[in-house]
């Protein structure tokens, strides 16, 4: 396989989805080959063109297989190869050759935005370290604050990205933070016999995966808020807080209204659901209110 | 005192004190090493460590990053812009924080250099943001020597990475127009206004 012909499949992921292994594995051999004769020939422009396809190669192909993890429920699965994902389209964005989007990387950045707005999950374990050393990734040399090697971080150099190895390095603490750096510490309690649980609600994220028919279909949420049936909140007392969480009693405050104001993530979807996805399915399964007519087509605000 | 800067001091991004540091003061500081007093001593740009940690207080560190701050000085070095860090290669350690915050190392730097400076800083951290993890939020302390007249005053920014360098800049102005008044809490912050 040539690279142009690599260009081409990247371009056409939409419909052919890298679903044969061979294509993916020979056009990734062709990157590869075209990158050594561009060192060879000391060419670091077409090395990091070569990086670029690589990387968003990798893209396609993670970005597909959370797709796939998704539609299996595999949730904290997919979660991760979003990150993954995320991590790699954030290094691609910075040496970007695809001004035109014609490998959908940075669509598939916005998509991972959105997919991780649904999770469910809010903090993260995450550590401070106090690093003592470490190694440039290009040259393995060990970093020196006063002499450095010369390769920075973040460049593309022989068509790798240059990072540090960290080799030795003190952990000062760890904390529950809701942004950290990486977003794979998930925090999963252990039951009473030691085994991991998941208590985390997917129904939203279900709900999106559901609905959409193929991964590079456009979708889009949005954050509201809308009356949720009185019913869903017959716990409550007259004199509880109100379940909206303005401070005020259920019975001075939403009692009064058709419903308890609650946040409502609407969904918009460029191409139509299937049929048997409902129209409200969370919290509640029926809602008769204008904000909940059918998840439909999207008019134009995707492009 | 070179610890973090502690926010509850202050409620604007931008905060001007008083400082006894300078760059002699690091040249001759008896934490480095000899041959790093020695080489640090014609610089005019001083990156210089924290001092203290909640976690360790004896711990002597730099921000993650201060490597990459470090190249971006060093590709404008001239002979009227002479960077150096105050640590050796043993002795040196980063902190890898959790937070969405950039921590940018404290720098000690001669008045002259400062408008320089600044714009090299600004220019780190949209490099810097611009990777994933990097924070919205900016903290920098700049320690300014020799200004117009004489003393040392230490400039720090806690607040919003997008509007770092129009209030630095507008706290560099206000001190070489020596306003004086602004030391202590100048509210100075959002947008460089004057305080009232």
């Amino acid at each position: 396989m040539r690279v142009s012909k690599v260009k081409e499949l990247l371009a056409g992921v939409r419909e052919h989805l890298w679903e044969s292994s061979l294509a993916r594995r020979q056009a990734s051999q062709a990157i590869q080959s075209e990158k050594r004769s561009a060192i060879a020939s000391g060419d670091q422009d077409l090395a990091k063109e070569c990086w670029c396809l690589e990387t968003a190669l990798y893209i396609q192909k993670e970005f597909i297989g959370a797709f796939r993890e998704l539609k299996q429920g595999a949730f904290y699965d997919a979660w991760c190869t979003l990150e993954k994902v995320e991590i790699a389209a954030c290094s691609l964005s910075e040496h970007c050759c695809d001004g035109d989007d014609s490998y959908l990387t940075e669509f598939i950045g916005s998509q991972v935005s959105k997919f991780q707005s649904l999770f469910p999950y809010r903090m993260f374990l995450s550590p401070s370290l106090v690093i003592r050393k470490c190694r440039c990734s290009i040259c393995g040399q060990e970093m020196s604050i006063r002499n450095p090697c010369g390769h920075r971080r973040g460049e593309i150099y022989d068509g790798e990205l240059c990072a540090r190895i960290v080799e030795d390095a003190d952990l000062l603490e760890v904390s529950f933070v809701p942004n950290p750096v990486q977003k794979y510490s998930v925090v999963f309690p252990k039951d009473s016999d030691g085994a991991s649980s998941d208590p985390y609600d997917y129904r939203l994220v279900e709900y999106v995966t559901r609905g959409l028919r193929a991964p590079f279909d456009a979708w889009d949420v949005e954050w509201t808020k809308i009356r949720h049936p009185h019913e869903l909140y017959s716990h409550y007392a007259r004199g509880d807080q109100c379940p909206c969480g303005s401070g005020k009693t259920y019975e001075s405050c939403c009692l009064q209204e058709s419903g308890v104001l609650r946040p409502h993530a609407r969904v918009l979807f460029s191409v139509p659901p299937p049929e048997d996805l409902p129209a409200i399915a969370y919290p509640v399964a029926e809602f008769p209110d204008a904000e909940t007519s059918r998840p439909g087509e999207l008019q134009g605000k995707l492009g | 005192m070179h610890t973090m800067p502690d926010d509850s001091e202050k409620t604007e991004p931008i905060f001007i004190c008083s400082s006894t540091e300078t760059l002699d003061s690091w040249a001759s500081n008896e934490l480095l090493p000899e041959e790093i007093q020695t080489a640090i001593r014609e610089a005019n740009v001083l990156v210089v460590p924290f001092i203290g940690h909640a976690y360790d207080s004896e711990l002597v560190y730099f921000p993650k990053g201060t490597d990459v701050l470090m190249d971006t000085l060093r590709a404008e070095a001239t002979e009227g812009f002479r960077p150096d860090i105050c640590a050796s290669d043993d002795g040196y350690r980063e902190l890898a924080e959790h937070a969405d915050v950039l921590h940018i190392a404290k720098v000690v730097a001669e008045w002259v250099v400062v408008p320089l400076l600044v714009n090299l800083l600004a220019g780190f951290i949209v490099r810097w943001r611009a990777r994933r993890g990097a924070g919205t939020v900016v903290t920098s302390t700049l320690v300014l020597t020799n200004i117009p007249r004489g003393q040392s005053l230490e400039v720090r920014y806690d607040g919003p990475a997008d509007t770092y360098v129009e209030a630095v800049k507008a706290a560099v102005a206000a001190i070489a127009e020596g306003r004086e008044d602004l030391v202590g809490n100048p509210g100075l912050g959002s947008g460089g206004s004057e305080s009232q």
